[in-house]
């Protein structure tokens, strides 16, 4: 079972009481923040940051490497109220809450839309083939490059700083950069 | 959580590029036919998903 989007930035711990075995089932390891607070709040702020992430996380998915999944609802702010197991819920906390269609800030069709154009038009950001990087003729398909437009070393690669740009080439000409900060 | 302030970048150069055009800003609006030199320096602002294409 999954996690949907809303939850990963909304959700630091796992909560699948309702799933009847004391929390104890479902991965502990959640890989995801509260942005502060656990669960629904109204703080204008968190609301603000947990919608950027959710942009910042869609893109980054979409303009990653293979074919793309996202998980249904996920455009829109579905959340499972914390639950990442909810194979026992055939209720409202496993369904699909379609409700934030439409919702300024919540709905976020049309960036998936953007972000799937953007892949149609730009061979460079749908590679078919395994990237290889630097290769020995000096030539590369990606590259990972500091705030400063130098190539990262290995140790670079561990993220210490907070921008990291990604350059890669298509099989013809064009380049495309994204950067993440 | 603490906001950090907007970070400074390069924009790559190589023989091949010379500019650079957005396509994707999570953050902002992207302003129409705005074209970035190779090696010009560029405002990213905190947490934000920046495109570029050439």
């Amino acid at each position: 079972m999954a996690s949907p989007l809303a939850d990963l930035v909304s959700y630091a711990h796992k909560h699948n009481e309702a799933n009847g075995e004391e929390n104890r089932d479902g991965s502990d390891d959640n890989d995801s923040t509260n942005c502060g607070v656990e669960g629904p709040t109204s703080d204008p702020k968190i609301v603000a940051l947990r919608q950027q992430l959710r942009r910042n996380l869609l893109s980054s998915l979409l303009l990653a490497q293979g074919v793309p999944l996202i998980l249904a609802g996920d455009e829109v702010g579905n959340s499972q109220n914390g639950n990442n197991n909810t194979y026992c819920q055939d209720n409202p906390i496993g369904w699909i809450d379609w409700s934030g269609l439409g919702r300024k800030g919540e709905d976020m069709t049309e960036l998936v839309a953007q972000l799937t154009s953007l892949r149609r038009a730009f061979p460079q950001l749908r590679r078919r083939r395994w990237v290889e990087g630097r290769r020995p003729d000096g030539s590369f398909d990606v590259l990972w490059l500091t705030p400063q437009a130098t190539e990262m070393t290995e140790a670079g690669l561990e993220f210490s700083g907070r921008a990291v740009s990604l350059v890669r080439t298509g099989s013809g000409p064009g380049g495309a950069v994204a950067r993440f900060s | 959580m603490q906001r950090r302030s907007r970070i400074e970048f390069t924009f790559p150069t190589s023989a091949e590029y010379s500019r650079w055009l957005p396509v994707l800003d999570t953050v902002n609006r992207i302003e129409a036919g705005k074209e970035n030199a190779a090696g010009s320096k560029g405002l990213a602002p905190s947490r934000a998903v920046l495109v570029f294409l050439r």
